[in-house]
């Protein structure tokens, strides 16, 4: 028996994109047990009710983080909508709905890329990011903005969509889903990657479930758990099925987030497609009064937003529980008994983000 | 597609009842998906929220707590509950005891205390704890009813004073004037 020893990981460390850090107790290069400790760029977002009106929380709910940041504005826009009584007009809710799978594409790209890199695949990573250009082209051309769009406001959408963005958007769905192809074979072809990920860091779905994890994560455990099925928003209206797998290894959670690209770019199509005509936002009349609890999918997971309000324009309390805080248990849980070797690859897979949990 | 459409309930329930509905919402197999804070007319209001996997109803078990009252951790039942519950310590002071993992305060690097608690929630649990400190101190203070028996006048019970407070001058009268404060302070 080896001698026990605390390898402090992170908050800077090569793999970490945000800093989170991890004391971790080893013995032979084993983990025996993962404390996280968060709280490093705590910044207090949601104690801003209190001096922002509640049309002008849309841009504060927004900023919560850069890469989740479309989500984070229509979770809060459609919480606030619920407790006002408001119709957001149909052809916002597809809106909404392509935005949404746009925003979920370029996290997950995002997230191979930097997948690619904790094991080394450098080309691999560039090769990912340079797919997420266009991705973020697309909604630079619809939007104006690359990560933070501030499309959303309660009631509906400021932006609309003309003939030629539509045009621009299928082409370059066209033109991802070629690349995406390429990168896929790389991805489950290639024996340096399947080294890397086959049988790391196995969650079963039992544990996902015990442990509270959520999306990409948990359905890569076998947990057909995934909000856009209760029909929010446009998701209704759309045809797919939750990908999942069973392995509940790294291997997986890459399997379904690249799975979960093409499906984005279906329903993307089919939202295009479909896209309604009619007005893109409807006047929001009186001030919020009771509470609401609204769940979406964001890219990383089920996210949640709470609002409550007492009839003034400032909400009483707002709260968003996002997925990487509900995965945090399942990571600690999935390291021990891994190689310390393994540590980096093993955080990265669930797609952390930091800014998100600490808000 | 099937759409779920899934319910959302809530249950208010006094905090006696706290770690028997978990217990019971444990047993059903519903995964505890967070539990939020919030200051509601000078109380905490915490929610618990469970949801099944496969209907994905959401049941949210509401709790009424005193700004100074101590909470139960539910970690028994949920063990990943504690970084919820070291979160709504932290953030809005709500004192929760017997957390399975308890950081005592470092979980979130700040330096404000209880920052996510309002203005007026904090200044009333300020006066709240300065009565019970009082009121702890006064029945520390009290002679033994055996020394009084002999001879001596009794000191009346912590009740009474309050009472006698209002007419005239006696030890209850500090608690009634921060009361008074409080009412007509405009806080």
């Amino acid at each position: 028996m080896g001698k026990k020893s605390v390898i402090p990981f992170g908050p800077q460390h090569p793999v970490l994109p945000e800093p989170i850090h991890l004391d971790l107790v080893v013995e032979d290069e084993v983990v025996e047990e993962a404390i996280p400790n968060i709280g490093f760029i705590h910044r207090g977002l949601e104690g801003l009710v209190e001096k922002r009106d509640f049309n002008e929380m849309v841009y504060v709910a927004e900023r919560t983080c850069g890469i989740c940041s479309f989500g984070h504005g229509m979770g809060y826009c459609e919480a606030v909508e619920q407790i006002m009584n408001v119709e957001v007009p149909e052809r916002a809710r597809f809106l909404r709905t392509i935005w949404m799978e746009l925003a979920r594409m370029h996290s997950h790209l995002l997230w191979m890329g930097l997948t690619a890199d904790a094991f080394g695949f450098e080309s691999l990573f560039y090769e990912c990011w340079r797919i997420r250009e266009h991705v973020l082209d697309m909604l630079e051309h619809t939007t104006g903005g690359r990560l933070i769009f501030s499309v959303n406001q309660v009631g509906g959408v400021h932006r609309d969509l003309n003939e030629d963005q539509i045009r621009y958007i299928k082409d370059n769905l066209d033109k991802i889903e070629e690349d995406m192809k390429n990168v896929e074979k790389t991805f489950f072809g290639d024996a340096s990657v399947q080294k890397r990920t086959r049988g790391i860091g196995v969650l079963t779905k039992q544990e996902a479930h015990d442990l509270g994890a959520a999306g990409p994560f948990a359905r890569a455990s076998g947990l057909k758990y995934d909000m856009r099925l209760t029909g929010y928003e446009a998701y209704g209206k759309l045809d797919f099925e939750p990908i999942i797998s069973t392995e509940g290894d790294c291997y997986a959670r890459i399997l379904v987030r690249t799975k979960e690209i093409f499906q984005s770019i279906q329903l993307v199509r089919q939202a295009l497609d479909m896209l309604p005509a009619g007005d893109l936002n409807v006047p929001v009349k009186g001030m919020p009064n009771g509470e609401a609890m609204v769940r979406i999918e964001q890219p990383r997971g089920e996210a949640i937003y709470y609002v409550h309000g007492e009839n003034t324009r400032f909400l009483n309390r707002f709260r968003i529980r996002t997925p990487t805080f509900a995965n945090l248990p399942a990571l600690c849980k999935m390291l021990q008994g891994a190689n310390y070797a393994d540590v980096g690859i093993l955080v990265v897979s669930i797609d952390p983000c930091i800014s998100c949990t600490e808000r | 597609m099937t759409v779920i459409n899934p319910v959302q309930k809530y249950e208010d329930i006094p905090l006696s009842e706290l770690l028997v509905t978990v217990m019971r919402k444990r047993q059903q197999n519903l995964r505890l998906i967070q539990i939020c804070c919030a200051a509601v007319n000078n109380q905490y209001e915490v929610l618990y929220s469970f949801t099944d996997d496969d209907t994905y109803e959401m049941t949210n078990v509401r709790v009424m707590v005193g700004l100074n009252e101590t909470i139960p951790s539910i970690c028994d039942s949920y063990p990943y509950a504690n970084y919820y519950e070291n979160e709504m310590s932290e953030l809005f002071g709500l004192s929760i005891e017997m957390i399975d993992g308890d950081y005592h305060g470092r979980f979130y690097r700040i330096n404000e205390k209880e920052p996510l608690l309002n203005k007026k929630a904090k200044k009333a649990k300020e006066v709240e704890a300065e009565e019970i400190r009082a009121a702890a101190e006064e029945a520390a203070h009290m002679p033994d009813i055996s020394e009084t028996a002999e001879g001596g006048e009794a000191t009346p019970a912590p009740a009474d004073q309050k009472a006698a407070g209002e007419q005239a001058d006696g030890a209850g009268i500090r608690i009634i004037h921060k009361k008074d404060e409080k009412e007509g302070g405009g806080e």
